[in-house]
């Protein structure tokens, strides 16, 4: 495990050290593919969106500056890739409407979790609970104000809260 | 502080970002606490499966940075040809050991007189090394000589 943090492997990336780009690697590849798998809903899109993701990593190392946190950088191009994927598969196989910019489905407990709150509170609620990410990180990744990110979060968590019983 | 957490403040408790005081607040606040045990039941159950990555993909993603982009290959093959173009001067720009030995093959013959002309024709710059009739220039008479030399009897 390197010890090095976000930042100081943003600067040996920029610098030319390949190690740098390993460590992100070694960090971020698995987070990046369930995030991917989220948005294309299919593993094999995920699997091709993770290369896609850190291929572009590796294009822009010239240029990278990490003005935020790593998984701020990241999650808008995981987002963009995987629904690109999953809307060319649409065109192959038209289904019914949706909002392409939607992450599928989920399944099972998390679909009747989310069940009621709007896509964009979804989404919120996914990046503070899944991904770990502070209000701020969201907002950013967003590219939304922190206000909205805490509106949309505060009616997703009263949702939540009257969704889970209390002695769970 | 004896009033409730808003939901932000009590997910940010569940977080580990909230402040000492709110976090001592949920402690003693039975209500507090159990919207927070709340939250941390939905992390829990939201959790996706990992998505196991093969190790090929792993490996074509970490070769990324030992692949040579395209103008890098065709950088290389430019530097190849020239190369090799430097080498066939530096051998040709060789003095012979033997006076009149253009292709250095340790004998005067009907080869080396054509080899001078080649390189007269070329406009190549050429020492007295070829100057076998010993007249201070290199030209058509050093060629003629060389050619009448490689058919003498010996």
């Amino acid at each position: 495990m390197d010890p090095r943090s976000d930042a100081e492997l943003a600067r040996a990336l920029r610098d030319g050290d390949v190690s740098a780009f390993e460590a992100f690697y070694a960090r971020y590849h698995e987070w990046v593919a369930t995030l991917a798998l989220r948005y294309s809903g299919h593993r094999e899109d995920a699997l091709d969106v993770l290369q896609e993701t850190f291929a572009y990593l590796f294009r822009r190392r010239h240029d990278f500056e990490l003005r935020s946190q790593m998984k701020t950088f990241l999650y808008p191009v995981v987002k963009h890739l995987a629904l690109a994927r999953r809307q060319a598969a649409r065109r192959q196989a038209p289904l019914p409407k949706a909002d392409p910019a939607a992450p599928p489905a989920p399944a099972d407990e998390t679909a009747a979790l989310l069940t009621g709150l709007s896509e964009a509170q979804q989404e919120v609620v996914l990046m503070r609970f899944v991904d770990g990410l502070d209000l701020q990180a969201i907002a950013d990744a967003l590219d939304v104000p922190l206000g909205t990110v805490k509106s949309r979060l505060h009616s997703a968590l009263e949702l939540l809260r009257g969704k889970t019983p209390p002695n769970r | 502080m004896d009033e409730h957490l808003d939901l932000l403040a009590l997910d940010a408790v569940r977080a580990g970002e909230a402040p000492p005081e709110q976090r001592a607040h949920v402690d003693r606040c039975n209500q507090c606490r159990a919207t927070v045990e709340r939250f941390r039941d939905v992390v829990a159950r939201l959790a996706p499966a990992a998505v196991e990555v093969p190790a090929s993909v792993t490996r074509t993603i970490l070769s990324l940075p030992r692949s040579r982009p395209v103008w890098r290959r065709r950088l290389a093959a430019a530097a190849a040809i020239l190369i090799g173009m430097a080498a066939v001067w530096i051998a040709l720009d060789r003095r012979p050991a033997i006076r009149g030995d253009v292709d250095f093959s340790g004998r005067v013959d009907i080869v080396d007189a054509y080899g001078l002309a080649v390189r007269l024709r070329s406009g190549q710059k050429l020492d007295l090394t070829f100057d076998v009739t010993g007249d201070g220039k290199v030209d058509e008479q050093d060629v003629e000589e060389l050619a009448r030399r490689s058919v003498a009897i010996r």
